[in-house]
């Protein structure tokens, strides 16, 4: 079995800023880390790699420094990584990315599952994994929670509903997205990150996939972001002070207001 | 009475406990702006340790880093959980003839204050202090049971607050845009909230910004900013059934988070040449967390692989970066400037919550009476016009 995992490189602190031509996230400026449920779709895939047997491998698309989020999964367990990367890329809307995601999948092997986080901490769409499926031509299952091999061949699959679960039993090859705090990733150890940190990345760039360039790209992006506004933060922390069960009482009543 | 109104730039450790023992004095007029929350900048990113015999301190200032842990500890009897005091001892590793040298001083100076301290060579007896290492990899440790670290958070709120009922101002969430400074001699401080205030001294205790504060009275503050990478380890087995000391090699130290480990790089094993671990870096672009590089997992593998073996094999939590100030002495700067009523209390290093309680007492004394001290004299900023 061979199983693909698409991560996003993501910013992770408070330092994001954006271009006030472009509206894009400037990411050179921030720290960035692997998009948080992009960890559990990595590490359903390795329930799954421990289950079946399979090989791992990630992509991402990015700059050189979204590279840092493939040497975690090569960490954690990932058997290859690969970096989507050309300045042709840059700029795609969800569709372009999806094409992009699917022609660098597409070259590297034939996958029986592709995982995907069920969507970015930073854009949030939740499109990308179902149009890479799309892309691929294969069937997708959204906010699956849990994947295992079944006799048949087939996955079977608990997907999230909004007040319960649902199971499914799903032809090879497809593409699962998967939500956040399905599950809880392992951390990579000390031993491994460092042997991961040498590994060599191959880059995928368009003189290697050779897209269709009119359907990639910022040119090709049916939509673009036009602007861009920040919440402001409240400062809304108040200290208590008392004995234990004074404490106690004040959370209660706190609790109590806030559920109205 | 006249009163002497003093201007603190800062509300980290070294401005809050300068704020305290100056208010400790009838006649001081304190005004603090911090230009965010108290002790929220490298003060929050502190590990905090305060021991009574290590490295981090030469042991010729071996009272400073007493009164320091004395101060806390008091701190913590007027009102217990304040300080975030975990006593957890200290496990102080000798990895050479003159650190074993070293820590024994530090064990009799610490025992001449009724403290308990003991070398340990038996390795039987380490490895049940701490599990994890290797006793093989050193001569011996010098061991405390009562010691621990502090939460330099909490520290700096608790003078913040002390220094407040004696009457200081604090002004938080004011940013100081600009030192007036009138025929060589500094006047008056203008504020982010539009004021202008006039002060008959004014004190930076900015820490790691200090550069950029120096600057708005043109004076070049001899600092380095080098990098303190911490990570937070998850141990092999999750949890720690033990209590994992404050642990000190002289590369590297380590204390308990919960049941994850912090590690960090020690402040004395930067070298200020080396653009990996020092340069001028700008404070506020720091993130919150990560921002570490890289060679520092080969180092802190290494260094896990032959002393700790048990944690080699740790998960990698997460991990953060600040900035510590450092001076090309390590040590910091403390008093006049060449500004003529601008003083420094900056440059702490990795060691402003050791240090913050006895150099404040002794910089209030010498800005409320014109008396200095021992210690004074020898961390002045004219130590290092000289070099």
């Amino acid at each position: 079995m061979k199983i693909a995992v698409c991560v996003k490189h993501v910013p992770v602190d408070g330092n994001v800023e954006v271009d006030p031509q472009t509206h894009r996230l400037i990411r050179e400026n921030s720290a960035s880390d692997i998009n948080p449920c992009d960890l559990n779709a990595m590490e359903l895939a390795l329930q799954l790699k421990k289950s079946a047997g399979a090989e791992v491998d990630v992509f991402t698309m990015g700059a050189e420094l979204a590279n840092s989020s493939l040497k975690k999964c090569l960490a954690l367990g990932a058997d290859n990584a690969y970096l989507i990367s050309d300045r042709k890329f840059a700029g795609s809307d969800t569709v372009g990315t999806a094409r992009v995601l699917a022609g660098g999948i597409a070259k590297t092997g034939q996958y029986d599952v592709i995982f995907t986080g069920a969507e970015s901490s930073d854009g949030a769409t939740g499109q990308v994994g179902p149009m890479l499926a799309q892309a691929l031509g294969m069937p997708s299952v959204a906010e699956a929670m849990e994947a295992s091999l079944m006799e048949d061949g087939r996955l079977a699959v608990r997907k999230k509903l909004s007040d319960g679960s649902m199971r499914l039993a799903v032809k090879l090859p497809c593409l699962l997205t998967v939500p956040f705090g399905c599950n809880e990733p392992e951390r990579p150890t000390l031993r491994a990150q460092m042997k991961a940190n040498k590994r060599d990345i191959p880059v995928l760039d368009q003189s290697v996939l050779q897209l269709d360039e009119s359907g990639i790209g910022m040119d090709a992006a049916l939509s673009v972001v036009t602007s861009l506004a920040s919440g402001k933060a409240k400062k809304t922390a108040e200290r208590l002070t008392g004995t234990p069960a004074e404490l106690a009482a004040q959370l209660t009543g706190l609790i109590g207001q806030r559920r109205g | 009475m006249d009163k002497v109104k003093i201007g603190l730039i800062g509300g980290g450790i070294s401005g809050t406990a300068l704020a305290y023992y100056l208010s400790l004095y009838e006649e001081a007029e304190i005004s603090l702006f911090e230009k965010d929350r108290i002790g929220c900048g490298t003060t929050a990113k502190s590990a905090g340790t305060v021991c009574l015999f290590d490295d981090s301190l030469n042991n010729r200032y071996w009272d400073v880093r007493l009164y320091g842990f004395e101060t806390y500890m008091k701190m913590e009897q007027e009102k217990p959980g304040s300080t975030g005091f975990d006593k957890t001892g200290t496990l102080n590793c000798a990895t050479s003839p003159e650190v074993e040298r070293r820590i024994k001083t530090g064990i009799a100076l610490t025992k001449a204050a009724g403290y308990a301290g003991e070398y340990i060579t038996d390795k039987d007896r380490i490895k049940q202090i701490l599990p994890c290492i290797n006793p093989d990899a050193i001569l011996g440790a010098g061991y405390t049971a009562d010691d621990g670290y502090f939460d330099g958070t909490m520290i700096s709120n608790n003078f913040a607050a002390k220094a407040e009922a004696n009457g200081a101002k604090l002004y938080k969430g004011v940013e100081v845009t600009k030192v007036v400074v009138e025929n060589g001699e500094a006047k008056a401080l203008v504020t982010s909230d539009g004021e202008t205030r006039a002060f008959d001294v004014i004190v930076d205790c900015t820490g790691p910004w200090s550069r950029f504060t120096g600057e708005l009275v043109g004076l070049d503050v001899p600092i380095w900013h080098t990098k303190a990478e911490a990570f937070f380890l998850i141990p092999p087995e999750k949890k720690l059934d033990y209590v994992f000391p404050v642990l000190k090699f002289p590369a590297f130290y380590a204390l308990r988070a919960g049941d994850n480990v912090f590690i960090c790089k020690s402040h004395l094993s930067m070298d200020l040449d080396n653009p990996m671990h020092a340069g001028q870096w700008d404070p506020d672009k720091l993130p919150q967390v990560g921002g570490t590089d890289d060679y520092f997992i080969e180092f802190l593998f290494d260094q896990m692989d032959t002393n700790l073996p048990g944690l080699a094999d740790s998960g990698l939590n997460s991990s953060w970066l600040s900035y510590r100030a450092e001076t090309r002495d390590f040590l910091p700067i403390i008093g006049d400037s060449p500004v003529k009523n601008y003083l420094l209390a900056t440059g702490y290093g990795g060691n402003g919550i050791i240090e913050a309680p006895a150099v404040s007492r002794d910089l209030a004394k010498y800005i409320m009476r014109g008396e200095s001290t021992l210690l004074l004299e020898e961390w002045a900023f004219s130590r290092l016009w000289k070099k």
